[in-house]
């Protein structure tokens, strides 16, 4: 009991301290400001194209209207069948303002992870700062701590992204998006971002020197992109099952969160045993 | 005397290189112990291994009798050969945080982080950033942690290595005050006369053997001379080598380094030399450490 309270103690105590660590590095501050304003950027580019796509139908229904003399009947039919597609759509992806940034998360986390834990575990051991550590306390408080430290990290941005977008989807075009189409996406960006910082983070412990860890690390996913192209295996892969982001049953994506939770859980296992195992 | 660290057969290799072959030590409470050997004798994988920063080795580590090293590690503090820390933190931080680590609470961890500041000097630094501090604040620094906590035993790699003599002073004074302290200290050091000064015991270590172990003075006793020669055949020395009162004999640079095994017979020996037509330009009678550690660790190279 009491050495299960020391071993949370120094996971909270590692933590805190790399938690403190990463909001005061200019590199990662950096990398998350790049995130944020990618998925700004997506939401506002759904905006403008939205925007565009309403000027154009609107323009088009004229266009009939005007060129073959149709009654106004014909043209509210025509913006009533525009408005209906575009029901239909919404019905069938969900909202583009929630779909379009998920989609951009999807593509540019990798990136985003890659950069910001390359070095989790290979910059310390560089530095031998990790020496300290490891003579103090027990190897997998200090791992654990560091991976949860910087999942934190992304958890906060990806909830900052998620509050400041639905007040600005709120105050500028008075759209609100139900809790419930937004718990998915906020899943699925987590479960996400953790699968691959376990990717990372296992390169990390692989390789003493961080530039040989971030090859790595670009290597791991470089080969889970390339076990898609098995049917087979392709599940293994992080950017399995692109398609559920789009449509499918509840079920369905519950099961790819799991997938992912899986995906995480093993690869920072075997994280864990190569730490414990090395030579500081 | 009660031994607090025993190492026994400890074997450890980096690919072919063995860095430990079956070394054995025994280190008693309460004393300095001085680990001395050129580089790569293994004193920093021995230190590793002691600490628990080394896994992959085969032998027995055992200190104050517990051989589970999450139990060990709250016995030690250890400074690294290369100290490096968070260069964004102050040293109150720093020192802070590794005292949370070994157990403190959030004050108990900022009275402790105090004490070893003053006790270490680093009082005046305490809110500049790690980055900016010299080499010598770097190193207190690394004591410091080391004695967070008032660990019963203090591992320091090469903690003098670098610094100025004055500084190097302060902290050669700093290990005896933990020696009044009844904290054990093993250390490693290039510098002979540091050793010859803070050490009750010296092992030397070459390629990852023990060469010789014992106290300062009893390894003083054995009788050594360093005498410069011009003229020296092969077969003479190797002559000399198998005589009943040489314990070792090497030459480096036209000087032919002795240890002798009972009693001093240097003059027994510039017979012989003489004898071959051997030019004799320089006799020095050795019994430093330094002369007993060239004595041992040149015959070996």
């Amino acid at each position: 009991m009491i050495c299960c309270k020391s071993f949370f103690k120094e996971i909270s105590i590692i933590l805190f301290q790399d938690f403190k660590q990463s909001v005061k590095n200019w590199k990662i501050i950096l990398i998350i400001l790049l995130y944020l304003a990618a998925l700004f950027g997506s939401l506002m580019l759904v905006d403008k194209v939205e925007a565009e796509l309403n000027k154009q139908e609107v323009k088009d229904s004229k266009q009939l209207y005007d060129s073959y003399g149709a009654g106004v009947q014909e043209f509210e039919e025509t913006e009533f069948e525009n408005h209906n597609l575009l029901l239909e759509a919404q019905d069938k992806y969900g909202s583009l303002h929630v779909l379009v940034p998920l989609i951009i998360g999807f593509v540019i986390l990798p990136f985003i992870i890659l950069f910001v834990g390359f070095d989790i575990v290979s910059a310390d051991r560089f530095t031998n700062s990790l020496r300290h550590l490891v003579s103090r306390i027990n190897r997998l408080p200090i791992i654990i701590g560091k991976f949860i430290s910087l999942n934190l990290v992304l958890f906060f941005t990806t909830i900052i992204f998620y509050i400041i977008s639905n007040l600005y989807l709120k105050f500028k075009l008075d759209l609100v998006i139900p809790v419930k189409e937004l718990i998915h996406p906020f899943v699925f960006l987590i479960l996400y971002s953790a699968a691959l910082l376990s990717i990372v983070t296992l390169a990390s412990t692989l390789t003493k020197k961080p530039f040989s860890s971030l090859a790595l690390g670009v290597l791991f996913l470089i080969v889970s992109i390339w076990i898609l192209s098995f049917d087979k295996i392709s599940f293994l892969s992080v950017f399995a099952n692109f398609k559920i982001l789009f449509n499918e049953s509840l079920n369905v994506k519950l099961l790819n969160l799991l997938r992912l939770f899986l995906i995480s859980i093993v690869c920072f296992a075997v994280a864990c045993f190569k730490f414990e195992r090395m030579d500081v | 005397m009660k031994l607090i660290i025993k190492v026994l057969e400890l074997c450890k290799s980096y690919g072919k290189t063995l860095a430990l072959d079956k070394f054995s030590l025994d280190i008693p409470a309460g004393c300095i112990y001085g680990l001395l050997g050129p580089n790569g004798a293994g004193k920093t994988t021995l230190i590793g291994v002691l600490s628990g920063l080394i896994k992959k080795y085969s032998g027995q580590v055992r200190v104050s009798d517990k051989t589970d090293f999450s139990e060990i590690k709250k016995l030690i503090g250890l400074m690294p050969q290369d100290s490096s820390f968070y260069n964004n933190m102050s040293s109150f931080e720093h020192l802070k945080f590794f005292a949370r680590l070994q157990g403190l609470t959030k004050s108990n961890a900022v009275i402790e982080a105090y004490r070893v500041m003053k006790l270490t000097g680093l009082d005046g630094v305490a809110k500049k950033n790690v980055g900016s501090l010299s080499h010598g604040m770097r190193k207190r620094l690394g004591i410091a942690q080391a004695i967070l906590g008032r660990p019963k035993i203090v591992i320091l790699d090469e903690p003098t290595n670098g610094l100025d003599p004055k500084i190097a002073k302060t902290i050669r004074d700093l290990i005896k005050q933990l020696k009044a302290e009844n904290t054990t200290i093993l250390f490693s050091s290039h510098n002979l006369y540091e050793v010859e000064e803070l050490a009750d015991f010296v092992a030397i270590m070459h390629k990852g053997r023990l060469l010789k172990k014992g106290s300062v003075l009893e390894l003083k006793k054995s009788k050594s001379a360093e005498i410069t020669i011009v003229g020296l055949k092969k077969e003479l020395l190797n002559s000399i080598r198998i005589k009943p009162y040489i314990e070792t004999v090497s030459l480096v640079d036209n000087t032919l380094l002795v240890s002798f095994k009972k009693k001093d017979e240097t003059n027994k020996l510039l017979e012989l030399l003489i004898n071959h037509d051997v030019v004799i330009s320089k006799i020095k009678k050795g019994d430093s450490l330094e002369d007993i550690y060239v004595n041992i660790v040149g015959e070996e190279i």
